[in-house]
């Protein structure tokens, strides 16, 4: 048995990015008993926190910035966690396994690699240069939007997914005017169904938002350096105070370019999470196989920094199974809380099994070839969509045992 | 052991539910997460409590291990 820190003890593991699923990762390590040094990395220099109350609560002014900490350097330093905050990795070599760190070129050796290092707000060439316009991804982000959004200020949505969404309904609880600007002419189609896509848009309607959809911003007109109407391709020209740019998050991996890595919007890795020799992403920078629906996909769902995190430690530790998630997200919208279990084929409308879209309350299934692919619900009462939810966990396990006996 | 459920911060998802129906239960009206009279000295419920724990894409439940 080495010592702590004396000769011969094994690197360890290091997690770069000290996000949710960075911090998740590390902390599931050491509860599983994992023994060598565990070392964190990141950039930010403020505690871990949770993300989805920042484009809800947080926006109303209903939930304070430090409910979200997920937890502390302190706690982490508890758990025997090495904590290196303020710190940003630059580069990857692969084959001396070191991370190499920014300011005095430090390297620090693994023996393996956990990439945590999340997504970012995409930029819009147009709009980024000016002062009034934003992105919403991290709790400074937030802080700014919330103090711009006052009661009777014109707001100008660019992109209407669903943060851009979330944020128009919590501006029209705010009193603020919103005109949603997106190009698709079915925002969420992809998500979740044309009907319940429709549902969704008109609920906005019908809540004052002002939707220009298939629809994008040409130009921009401007006094200074802020913008004060956004010009559409069809002619359109919208007024604005402030601009949200909600046109989704790129994966954070240029820190990994050069490394031999396989990146493409993510970092590729297999059903076990892994993406080279010892090298393993998590969180919404991976984009990992998923066995069941049998493609690489970067989920950037909450969840998955939460389950990927656990599935990863216990690989760490050395067990072996596919990291399968059913894919789940969430979203407030005016009163109602929509939730999503599992993927919305394309092309496949819901079967209501519980209320239907002029309810106030529904759960719909969603199913091909018999087979129950996602549920969808709002406001639903809890024992209504348990069995469904179960169906598809049992569902994705059949599927998996399926694909590993080779069938 | 102590849970703590926080009312304010759980958004219904219920996976704590899915993955220790012994321990967790939802509220018929809100889907709020509420713990059910367990006891919380078994080894069998510490474990699945800190499951559902872990579960939560809300991080809304607390284990407090010490008591």
């Amino acid at each position: 048995v080495s010592s702590p820190g004396g000769p011969g003890r094994a690197p360890g593991v290091v997690v770069v990015g000290a996000s949710a699923a960075g911090s998740a990762t590390a902390v599931a390590l050491r509860r599983g008993g994992y023994a060598d040094p565990i070392t964190l990395v990141g950039d930010e220099s403020v505690d871990p926190y949770d993300r989805p109350p920042l484009s809800k609560g947080v926006l109303k002014g209903e939930v304070d910035l430090q409910a979200l900490k997920l937890s502390t350097v302190a706690d982490l330093e508890g758990q025997d966690i090495e904590v290196r905050v303020g710190r940003r990795a630059t580069g990857l070599d692969l084959h001396a396994r070191e991370v190499h760190l920014d300011e005095d070129g430090g390297r620090l050796p693994y023996s393996s690699l956990v990439i945590a290092t999340g997504a970012s707000a995409r930029k819009h060439d147009l709009l980024t240069p000016y002062s009034n316009v934003h992105v919403l991804r991290t709790a400074a982000d937030a802080v700014a939007l919330r103090a711009a959004l006052r009661p009777g200020v014109r707001l100008g949505v660019v992109g209407g997914g669903l943060i851009g969404l979330e944020v128009a309904a919590t501006a029209r609880a705010l009193g603020v005017s919103v005109t949603v600007v997106e190009p698709a002419l079915l925002s969420l189609a992809d998500r979740l169904s044309g009907s319940v896509a429709n549902w969704l848009l008109d609920l906005h309607v019908a809540n004052g938002v002002d939707l220009r959809l298939g629809m994008q911003v040409g130009d921009v007109v401007s006094d200074g350096d802020a913008v004060t109407a956004l010009v559409l391709d069809s002619g359109d020209v919208v007024d604005v105070d402030v601009v949200l740019v909600a046109i989704g998050a790129g994966a954070s991996t240029a820190w990994l370019e050069g490394s031999g890595l396989r990146i493409d919007d993510g970092v590729v890795s297999d059903e076990f999470q892994q993406a080279g020799d010892g090298v393993y992403a998590v969180g919404d920078v991976a984009r990992s196989y998923h066995p069941v629906l049998r493609r690489h996909l970067r989920l950037e769902n909450r969840t998955n920094a939460t389950e990927g995190p656990l599935h990863l430690a216990r690989t760490l530790l050395g067990e072996r199974r596919p990291y399968a998630p059913v894919p789940f997200f969430w979203t407030d919208q005016y009163v109602r809380k929509v939730q999503v279990f599992g993927v919305v084929p394309r092309g496949v409308e819901p079967e209501f099994v519980d209320g239907n879209l002029a309810a106030e309350k529904w759960v719909g299934v969603f199913r091909t070839d018999g087979r129950l692919c996602a549920v969808a619900a709002s406001n639903a009462v809890p024992k209504a969509v348990m069995p469904w939810r179960r169906e598809l966990n049992q569902q994705y396990q059949e599927c998996l045992r399926a694909v590993r006996s080779g069938n | 052991m102590k849970i703590e459920i926080d009312e304010g911060k759980c958004i219904g998802a219920g996976n704590c539910v899915m993955v220790a129906e012994e321990v967790y239960d939802q509220r018929d009206d809100d889907a709020v997460a509420f713990l059910l009279d367990v006891d919380l000295d078994s080894a069998d419920v510490q474990t699945s409590a800190r499951a559902g724990a872990a579960a939560c894409p809300a991080a809304a439940i607390r284990v407090n291990e010490g008591m």
